[in-house]
C-alpha cells in the first residue's frame, strides 16, 4: 500500500523481534530490524513492546505480518476425510477444545494434499486429506488486535512458527527429499520436518532446565532425535538425510558440523542472506501472510458477500429490514424538515420585502390621509356653502310668495334628519270665504310649484265672526292658514 | 481460513442485533412524529406564504400605483390645510365666534341684535363633518341670535353665517310692524384630542 510501511514481527514470551523490509522485484530487502528480549506475562505486553519497536523506527504508518509463539498458540495437523468446509470446521474447532482445552479458540485451517496410508482402496474413493490448524485463545488475539488497532497499525496476517516453517520451506527450498528444518530462536530449538515437500512434523522446544541454555548443542541434537524418531514412527520408517539450519551467526559452524557428524545429515543454510533466526522467522511471516491460502488468525470483518448474505437472511433479514425502514423514515423526515425549513425561509424573505415595502408605504400613507384630510374639507366647505344656498332659496321662496290678499304672520325653519322642516303661518283676508280661501291656496300652490320640496301640506281656519260685524263693519272673511312643507338642505 | 463466530461472540452479535433493531424502531417512531409534525408546519407555512405573498403583491401594486405628490399639489394641499380652521372652532374660541356673529347681524343693516352662548338642545339635528385624521364634533353649546330687521337683511346674514356654523332653528314673527327674527346656531368644534 502507498505510504505504508512494511514491518513483520516475532511475538514471543520470551522475546520480541520487528523488522522492516521493502518489497522488490524477485523478493524483500531487510531494511532495518529491532529486537527486545524480556519476560512477557501477557499478550498485550508483547504488543505494546511491537509498538515501541515501530516507534523506535518511526513507524507512524504500518502495515505487519505477525508470527506468534507461546501465549496458548498452537500449529496441528489432522487427516480428515473430505467434507464440507462448514462441517470440517465444526469437527476441527471440537478437536482444538479436546485437544488444547480452548474453550473459546480463534483458528485457521487449510487443506494440503491426499493422505493414504492404506494399501487397500477404499469405499467410493475419498481419501483423506492432511488439514494443517493454526489456533490461539481468542483473548490472546483479541488483546493484540485492540492494542494494534489502537495504534492505527495494519495488521496483514497472524500466524504461528510451524506454518512459518511450512512457507519458507516451500518459498526458499521446496525440496520432495525428506527434510529436517532447524531454527534456533533464543527460547529453543524450533524442529520440523517435511516429507515430499509436506509438512510431517513439528517440534516445539523443550523447556529448558534450570541452568540450562535453551540453546545447548546436546540439547538441539536430542531434540533432533526425538524428532527423527517421531518421523519415522509417523511416515512410515522415513528417514530425513538433510537439514535446514537457522541459528545465530556465532553458533552457526560449530552446530552444523556437530548436527553433521551425530546424525549424518547434510547440512544447509535456511535464509542465511535474512540474519538472526528470529528475522528468518520473521520473514516466513511476511511470506505466509501473502500466501494464497493464509493461516491467519487475526481477525477479519466478513467480506462484503458474506455480509450481504448475512443481511438478507434470518434475523439479518429482519435487521436489515428495520435499518432500511429506520433510513427511508429518517430521510423522509429530513424531507419534511427541508420543506419546512424552506417555506420558513420563503416567509421570511417575502416578510423581509414587505418590510422594506414598509417605509414607502407609510409615505404613501401619510400622503393618502392628507389628500383624504383635505378632500374632507372641501367637501364640508362644499357643504356648507351648499346649505347656506339652500337657507337663501328657501327664504327667496318664502319672500317671492305673491301676495294675493295673503299676508306671511310667522316663519319657522327647523333642521330635520331629511331637510329644513319649514311652518309658515299666514292669513288672507277677502270679501267672501271664498275668496280669502283663494288668496290663501294661491300662496299655497306657489310653494307647489317649488321643486324639491317634501310633505308640502296646508291646513287652514276661518276666523271667528262677531255679531256686530255683520251689521256695522264691512262683510269679509279672515282665513288663518298654515303651510308646511321639508326642503331640502346643503348639509346631510 | 477465520476462525467460526464462538459463543460468547454470538451473544455480544445477538445483543447489538437487538440493540440494532431497538435503535431502528426507534428511529422509525421518531422519524415518523418528526415527519408528520414538519408535515403539519409545513402545511401551515404554506397557507402563511400564500397570505404573505398575496399581501407583498398588493404592497408592490400599491406602491407601484402610487402617485407620489407634485411640489404644486403639496402646495395646494398645505394651503387647503389652513382652511380647517374655517370648518371648526376650538373650544377656546367661543367667545370670539359670539363676537364676531353679532358684528356679522349689524353689518347686515339687522337692529336689535343679541347674541348669548345657550345649552345645545339634545334634538338638534346637525349634519356630521368627517375629516380624516381630525374629530369635528358639535360643541356642547349652541349660539342664540336675535334681530330684527328686514327678510331680505336676514337672508344676506344667514348666507353669511360662516361654515363652522350650521342653523338648526330659524323662527321669524311679524309684530309692531317689523319682523323680528331668532335663530340657533349649533357650532362645530375641533376636538382638542386629535390632531388639526
Amino acid at each position: 500500500m502507498a505510504g505504508r510501511r512494511a514491518f513483520a514481527a516475532l511475538l514471543d514470551q520470551d522475546s520480541v523481534a520487528v523488522l522492516e523490509y521493502q518489497e522488490e522485484q524477485g523478493g524483500f530487502r531487510l531494511v532495518d530490524s529491532r529486537e527486545r528480549h524480556q519476560r512477557f506475562s501477557a499478550p498485550d505486553g508483547a504488543a505494546d513492546a511491537v509498538l515501541e519497536l515501530l516507534a523506535e523506527l518511526k513507524a507512524k504508518n504500518a502495515s505487519i505480518s505477525i508470527v506468534l509463539q507461546h501465549f496458548g498458540s498452537f500449529f496441528h495437523t489432522l487427516v480428515l476425510p473430505p467434507a464440507d468446509r462448514e462441517n470440517l470446521r465444526q469437527i476441527i474447532q471440537r478437536e482444538i477444545q479436546r485437544s488444547f482445552n480452548i474453550s473459546d479458540p480463534a483458528f485457521a485451517f487449510s487443506t494440503g494434499s491426499s493422505v493414504e496410508r492404506r494399501d487397500s482402496a477404499r469405499a467410493g474413493g475419498q481419501v483423506p486429506r492432511q488439514v494443517f490448524i493454526v489456533g490461539a485463545p481468542m483473548s490472546v488475539v483479541d488483546s493484540i488486535q485492540n492494542r494494534l488497532a489502537k495504534a492505527r497499525v495494519r495488521v496483514e496476517g497472524m500466524t504461528v512458527v510451524p506454518e512459518v516453517f511450512r512457507r519458507l520451506y516451500d518459498t526458499l527450498d521446496g525440496s520432495k527429499e525428506a527434510t529436517a528444518v532447524l531454527v534456533c530462536l533464543r527460547n529453543g530449538p524450533h524442529v520440523a520436518f517435511f516429507v515430499n515437500g509436506q509438512l510431517e512434523l513439528a517440534i516445539e522446544p523443550p523447556l529448558a532446565l534450570e541452568g540450562e541454555a535453551p540453546l545447548d548443542t546436546s540439547v538441539i541434537i536430542d531434540q533432533l532425535e526425538r524428532g527423527a524418531i517421531f518421523l519415522r514412527q509417523q511416515a512410515r520408517g522415513t528417514v530425513a538425510t538433510r537439514l535446514l539450519l537457522a541459528a545465530p551467526a556465532a553458533d552457526y559452524e560449530n552446530l552444523a558440523s556437530t548436527i553433521e557428524a551425530r546424525t549424518g545429515m547434510h547440512v544447509a543454510s535456511l535464509g542465511k542472506g535474512i540474519g538472526s533466526p528470529e528475522s528468518v522467522v520473521a520473514m516466513g511471516a511476511v511470506i505466509a501472510a501473502r500466501a494464497e491460502d493464509p493461516l491467519d488468525i487475526y481477525p477479519r470483518p466478513p467480506a462484503l458477500e458474506q455480509r450481504l448474505q448475512g443481511a438478507m437472511t434470518g434475523t439479518g433479514l429482519l435487521t436489515t429490514t428495520l435499518f432500511t425502514a429506520a433510513a427511508v423514515a429518517a430521510f423522509w423526515a429530513s424531507m419534511q424538515v427541508m420543506v419546512v425549513k424552506r417555506s420558513s425561509d420563503d416567509i421570511e424573505r417575502t416578510q423581509a420585502r414587505v418590510e422594506q415595502t414598509l417605509p414607502a408605504l407609510s409615505r404613501a400613507k401619510e400622503s393618502a390621509q392628507g389628500r383624504e384630510r383635505i378632500a374632507g374639507i372641501r367637501a364640508a366647505l362644499r357643504a356648507s356653502t351648499s346649505d347656506r344656498t339652500a337657507l337663501a332659496q328657501l327664504m327667496d321662496g318664502v319672500g317671492n310668495a305673491p301676495p294675493n290678499g295673503a299676508q306671511l304672520d310667522s316663519l319657522s325653519i327647523a333642521r330635520v334628519a331629511d331637510g329644513l322642516k319649514t311652518t309658515l303661518f299666514a292669513h288672507a283676508e277677502g270679501a267672501t270665504g271664498p275668496a280669502a280661501m283663494s288668496a290663501a291656496t294661491s300662496f299655497y300652490r306657489h310653494f307647489k310649484s317649488v321643486t324639491g320640496l317634501k310633505h308640502l301640506e296646508f291646513s287652514s281656519a276661518y276666523g271667528s265672526r262677531s255679531a256686530s260685524s255683520g251689521v256695522t263693519s264691512p262683510p269679509g272673511e279672515d282665513l288663518h292658514f298654515t303651510v308646511t312643507f321639508v326642503a331640502p338642505s346643503g348639509e346631510r | 481460513m477465520a476462525s467460526p463466530t464462538p459463543a460468547p461472540r454470538r451473544v455480544q452479535a445477538s445483543f447489538n442485533q437487538l440493540l440494532g433493531m431497538a435503535v431502528s424502531l426507534l428511529i422509525v417512531g421518531l422519524s415518523v412524529w418528526v415527519g408528520v409534525r414538519a408535515g403539519t408546519a409545513a402545511k401551515d407555512l404554506r397557507a402563511k406564504r400564500s397570505a404573505w405573498e398575496a399581501t407583498a403583491d398588493q404592497l408592490a401594486t400599491v406602491q407601484q400605483q402610487f402617485r407620489v405628490p407634485s411640489a404644486t399639489e403639496s402646495a395646494s394641499l398645505i394651503a387647503e390645510s389652513s382652511r380647517m380652521g374655517a370648518i371648526a372652532v376650538p373650544a377656546e374660541e367661543k367667545l370670539n365666534l359670539v363676537d364676531m356673529l353679532g358684528r356679522l347681524a349689524e353689518a347686515c343693516a339687522l337692529s336689535s341684535v343679541r347674541v348669548n352662548a345657550v345649552a345645545a338642545s339634545d334634538s338638534a339635528i346637525v349634519p356630521e363633518r368627517p375629516i380624516a385624521g381630525t374629530q369635528v364634533k358639535t360643541a356642547e353649546y349652541a349660539i342664540a341670535v336675535e334681530f330684527a330687521g328686514s327678510f331680505g337683511n336676514a337672508r344676506k346674514f344667514v348666507s353669511s353665517l360662516p361654515p363652522s356654523v350650521v342653523l338648526t332653528r330659524l323662527t321669524a314673527v311679524r309684530r309692531d310692524g317689523g319682523v323680528f327674527y331668532q335663530l340657533i346656531l349649533s357650532v362645530y368644534e375641533l376636538d382638542a384630542n386629535s390632531g388639526s
